[in-house]
């Protein structure tokens, strides 16, 4: 499934490519592993007993993997005050997969401190990074 | 809003769930118009403790099936299905109304 | 009014605010309220009354009562006594004809009595009919309370949620002692703020520990492990004749403006207390030179007769058993009720306490705690009488409805004689006090009227909210998932005019839609079908999995062909459609309807929930692109941008092949929705823009939804959900040779029981034998009846008729068939075609 992979030698025109004021880090490897993903190398993110998602530039070794690096655009942002005004979710508790913006499925990770990186589906990537550039706005940034 | 407890993810609100309804017996074998009807179109709707098809859709996309009180919202448990990899898939035992999501 | 300085007031009268009110400037100090600041310019009338139009002026000075509502700077319903002063407010007086102390509609408390009795809107105003619109006119602009602005408040709302493991809402004493001995996360949460406390207002109890919290421009939805509810206790006014005139209050009233505001409220006053608060105000008002003509104290004294009068709405002299005192303030105080609202929504029972005449919760929910006098911890009170004698005023249970002792009395003998019911008839505890100041009594008048008692009457129902809240905040900010195409910019770019299709946006048309259509008839065309749903099911056994949730076969798709896929329900409903590409023995490629995509996944993953088969269903929908390059110049565009050998023998109809195109790795399916030689291109949605870009430059012309929906339709292809519905199956939506001969499948039994028993309308497709367009939804009639209904039509000019698709009776489906639709009233001929309107034989898509 070459197909899945953004080929080497073509631009990697990221869903976030127009939105301004955002961190945004789509290009980075997104591999999704079906069954056991213990032992694998980058960050590994568990979804469900049996999803699991790897950062990381290499295609990880697993008999069932996906490429996901499109799939999912990814940004960074600052504050918890921010991100509660996306997100019921415990903070305290990430990673985490849950509703942002009232219904928008996002991953969720603390990059240290008050960091936060999100994964959300690259067709809705556009709407949220908008609406959080909004949101931040509205807390004076 | 009540929370429900994902088996996997833990308690979160109930609005990151897609309700599928109560658990029902898919007939093993050709049914009777009747039969059919009562299986694709009746429920029990019971006021008490019943057994449900849960989605974890904006979460980890887990199904699941939860023991709610109808009464309270109190979830009493919740499993996974059995995974079944690398096994002879199991007969019907539980399955499905005919509400998809469209 | 202002009176010296005095310690512990909470003015800085070093800092002076000005704000406008009826065009007068009026200046307060920091931490005057604009109620205050107005009331020491010496304004005493604040408000009309709901429907008689009577003068009220400041009563509780804790936003609980309607009677300082104005609008302030185009908001409506403000209560000025808990508004702080700020400058430059611009304040207006609402529910008036005319100025607060000319009101031409309080001809309705003069003459009105007898023509609005309780429940006369439900009587009045209904015969003649005919007069009904100018009824309304007037209804309409007498009725409700401040009116918004034209064009609304714009104003930017935020939803913040807060995870806490102990909310205590209410920050007087009894909160402020029970957050400093909670453990762990605590947050103090109170209406007016201060002391560390979150100024907001808690606006109900949900399950799972939310509370919503009410903070102007922010609504915080909270998770409190443990909440403490400190709301306190509510002063409850008395009820006789003249207690809403302009004068009578209630202790905490008297309270702020003497202590907090150093306001002197009269000359001379008369206090009726059944508690210590009453006394406590006589005191506030001698310290600033007030007389106090006469003091009633319940408990110690049994009086029969209470009235207060007064010349144009305001107090003059009160009648204590006969006797008059001349004065300009009553202060009344019926006692104290717990403010228990809130813990009645979380769950809690709520008794009658009959020694001290109120009510207080019980059997809390084990996630709550009540304490101060919302537990009900309150000193002793006299319990008042229903209501007293003693003039012939109007005598107000509930004085936001204007809800009299003689309306309730009327509503009891025209049977409604529930709490629930009386309440409903009457009005009375349904506006903006919601019950804080007439719950109560509404209950002991009940009581005493039919002789029984409080605890048999019963409280009503608490819900949310515990007080008044903006609409635009419970809204919030509007969110509006717009999912886009990787290709979106490039459209954009292009000039398409875009349309909704679900949450997706994409080009109904880039110009001229039935160029677009020639173009791919002619040449070559381009459109961008990313929306589809994608599918990836792989594992031992994925077949299998598909065998059964398909009504056709896919264990015998050879790798590297696609077959043509309906999902059905087990009730036989037609669900999705799309096609299915074996990619590897144990790998299939499944695409769905652009609508379909989460629900077809979601269905899959329950069917092998239920089934446990050894295959993943990865949705791959966001992961690819994908674009369908369809017309006669397909091929050799196609040949053109990459090595791969796309040969009609090599690249064949229906088959599936991992080919690279303009440097991108890609999976061509050749299909041919559009009906022309046509290429589906999936490849990786961040090399989207790459791809589209080469076979534009390569002459492909892109085309949008609506010449799609033509070109499908030529091919009579069904569009699952506009041309079928809930009530479609298989076979009558022309399908049978989908329905393959296997053990099980989900839908088989339906369709079994369909076939024994015959179907009931059949979709077939039809030509008008004239050039008019039947819109969608049109019907079929025969006879001057309804039998059927258009569900497609459009103009082609590539078969140079209109044609469409309809549901038919099955007598009416053969091919040939004369048909009757009805346009604008009119009848018109039409054929029944059964085969594709253009290429019938598919030789385009197979060429």
């Amino acid at each position: 499934m070459r197909f899945m992979s953004h080929p080497e030698g073509v631009e990697f025109a990221s869903p976030l490519r127009h939105v301004d004021g955002i961190d945004d880090v789509s290009h980075l490897g997104k591999w999704e592993i079906r069954g056991d993903a213990h032992g694998l190398d980058g960050e590994v993110i568990r979804i469900s007993p049996d999803r699991a998602l790897v950062v990381g530039d290499r295609r990880p070794d697993a008999p069932r993997v996906y490429d996901m690096t499109a799939a999912l655009a990814a940004f960074e942002v600052e504050g918890e005050d921010l991100m509660r005004r996306l997100t019921e979710l415990d903070l305290d508790e990430l990673p985490a997969i849950g509703s942002i913006l009232r219904g928008t499925p996002a991953l969720i990770e603390r990059r240290g401190g008050e960091r936060f990186r999100l994964y959300v589906p690259q067709e809705l990537g556009h709407y949220v990074a908008e609406t959080v550039v909004d949101l931040a706005k509205g807390l004076g940034r | 809003m009540f929370l429900l407890a994902c088996p996997h993810c833990g308690p979160r609100s109930v609005d990151e769930f897609k309700y599928q309804g109560e658990v029902t017996r898919r007939p093993p074998e050709r049914p009777t118009l009747r039969e059919l009807t009562d299986y694709v179109y009746f429920r029990d709707n019971v006021a008490g403790v019943q057994r449900e098809w849960w989605y974890h859709g904006t979460g980890c996309g887990l199904w699941f099936v939860a023991e709610r009180d109808t009464r309270t919202n109190e979830v009493l448990r919740t499993e996974i299905p059995e995974p079944s990899r690398g096994r002879t898939p199991a007969p019907v035992e539980a399955a499905v109304p005919d509400t998809p999501a469209v | 009014m202002r009176i010296a300085p005095q310690p512990g007031e909470r003015i800085d009268r070093r800092k002076p605010f000005t704000f406008e009110y009826d065009g007068a400037k009026i200046t307060g100090f920091e931490g005057d309220t604009i109620g205050s600041a107005l009331y020491a310019a010496g304004r005493r009338v604040f408000s009309r009354s709901f429907k008689y139009h009577r003068p009220r002026g400041l009563l509780c000075c804790s936003g609980d009562c309607p009677n300082c509502m104005m609008t302030v700077d185009g908001v409506p319903n403000v209560r000025l006594c808990v508004e702080p002063v700020r400058d430059g407010a611009v304040v207006r007086a609402q529910n008036v004809l005319g100025s607060l102390d000319r009101d031409l509609l309080s001809i309705t408390d003069k003459i009105g009595g007898p023509f609005t009795p309780v429940g006369f809107y439900y009587r009045t105003m209904i015969r003649p009919r005919r007069l009904w619109p100018l009824y309304e006119k007037f209804l309409r602009n007498v009725a409700g309370l401040g009116k918004i602005g034209e064009n609304g408040t714009h104003r930017r709302y935020d939803t913040e949620h807060r995870r806490v493991d102990v909310l205590v809402i209410g920050g007087g004493r009894a909160g402020r002692e029970a957050a400093a001995r909670a453990e762990g996360d605590v947050l103090l949460v109170d209406e007016h703020g201060g002391g560390g406390a979150l100024k907001g207002r808690a606006l109900g109890i949900y399950e799972g520990g939310l509370v919503p919290v009410d903070a102007g421009d922010v609504l915080y939805r909270f998770r409190a492990e443990r909440i403490v509810v400190a709301t306190g206790g509510i002063e409850q006014p008395l009820v006789f004749p003249g207690n809403d005139l302009v004068g009578v209050m209630l202790p905490n009233g008297v309270r702020r403006l003497t202590r907090d505001w150093s306001i002197k409220p009269g000359e001379r006053a008369v206090v009726v207390t059944a508690d210590d608060a009453g006394l406590e105000a006589a005191g506030d008002l001698r310290a600033v030179g007030t007389e106090v003509a006469r003091v009633v104290d319940l408990r110690s004294e049994r009086i029969v007769q209470l009235a207060a009068v007064g010349k144009r709405g305001r107090l003059s002299a009160v009648l204590v058993d006969g006797e008059a005192v001349d004065c300009d303030v009553l202060v009344m105080s019926g006692g104290r009720q717990p403010a228990y609202s809130l813990l009645a929504q979380a769950g809690a029972r709520v008794e009658y306490e009959p020694r001290r005449g109120i009510f207080v919760p019980t059997e809390l929910p084990e996630n709550v705690e009540a304490v101060g006098s919302a537990a009900g911890d309150l000193e002793g009170a006299a319990v008042p009488a229903a209501s007293y004698d003693g003039g012939d005023g109007k005598c107000f249970v509930c004085i936001c409805e204007d809800v009299t002792e003689k309306d309730v009395k009327r509503a009891l003998a025209e049977g409604f004689d529930s709490i629930e019911l009386a309440k409903r008839y009457t009005t009375a505890t349904m506006g903006p006090c919601q019950g804080r100041l007439c719950h109560l009594q509404s209950i002991r008048m009940l009581a005493r009227e039919t002789e029984t008692d409080e605890a048999a009457i019963g409280t009503t129902t608490a819900r949310p909210p515990w007080g008044p809240v903006e609409l635009g905040l419970l809204a919030g900010r509007h969110y509006e998932a717009m999912k886009r195409s990787p290709l979106h910019f490039r459209h954009e770019e292009a000039g398409a005019t875009m349309m909704w299709t679900g949450a997706w946006r994409r080009p109904f048309a880039y110009g001229d839609p039935a160029a677009e259509v020639r173009a791919v008839h002619e040449s070559l065309g381009v459109i961008d079908v990313s929306t589809l749903g994608k599918i990836i099911v792989e594992g031992p056994d994925a077949a299998e999995l598909l065998e059964r949730l398909y009504p056709n076969r896919f264990a015998d798709l050879a790798v590297g062909r696609i077959r043509y896929g309906v999902l059905t329900t087990d009730g036989g409903r037609i669900m999705d459609d799309g096609t299915v590409a074996r990619l590897g023995d144990d790998l299939f490629y499944v695409t769905t309807t652009s609508t379909g995509s989460e629900s077809v996944c979601e269905w899959f993953e329950w069917w092998n929930a239920v089934w446990g088969y050894d295959a993943e269903i990865v949705n791959v929908t966001g992961a690819l692109a994908a674009v369908n390059l369809a017309g006669p110049q397909a091929r050799e565009a196609l040949g053109a941008l990459t090595d791969a050998d796309v040969s009609n023998d090599a690249l064949k109809y229906l088959d599936a092949k991992e080919i690279t195109v303009a440097g991108v790795p890609c999976l061509a399916l050749r299909i041919g929705f559009v009906g022309e030689l046509g290429y589906e291109l999936h490849c990786a949605a961040s090399a989207g823009e790459h791809l589209w870009d080469a076979l534009v430059a390569r002459g492909a012309v892109p085309f949008g939804l609506e010449p799609q929906r033509v070109l499908r339709l030529e091919k009579a292809h069904v569009i699952v959900g506009q041309d079928t519905d809930s009530e479609s199956n298989l076979l009558s939506a022309g399908m049978p040779w989908i329905v393959k001969e296997k053990p099980d499948f989900v839908g088989k039994w339906a369709v079994e029981l369909v076939e024994e028993r015959g179907i009931r309308e059949r979709l077939v497709g039809f030509t008008m034998d004239g050039g008019l367009l039947p819109p969608e939804g049109a019907q079929v009639v025969e006879n001057g009846k309804s039998t059927g209904r258009v569900t497609s039509s459009r103009v082609s000019e590539q078969v140079g008729k209109v044609i469409g698709l309809a549901w038919v009776r099955p007598e009416r489906a053969d091919d040939g068939t004369r048909l009757s639709i009805r346009i604008a009233g009119a009848d018109h001929p039409a054929t029944v075609t059964l085969a594709p309107f253009y290429d019938a034989e598919g030789a385009k898509l197979r060429s």
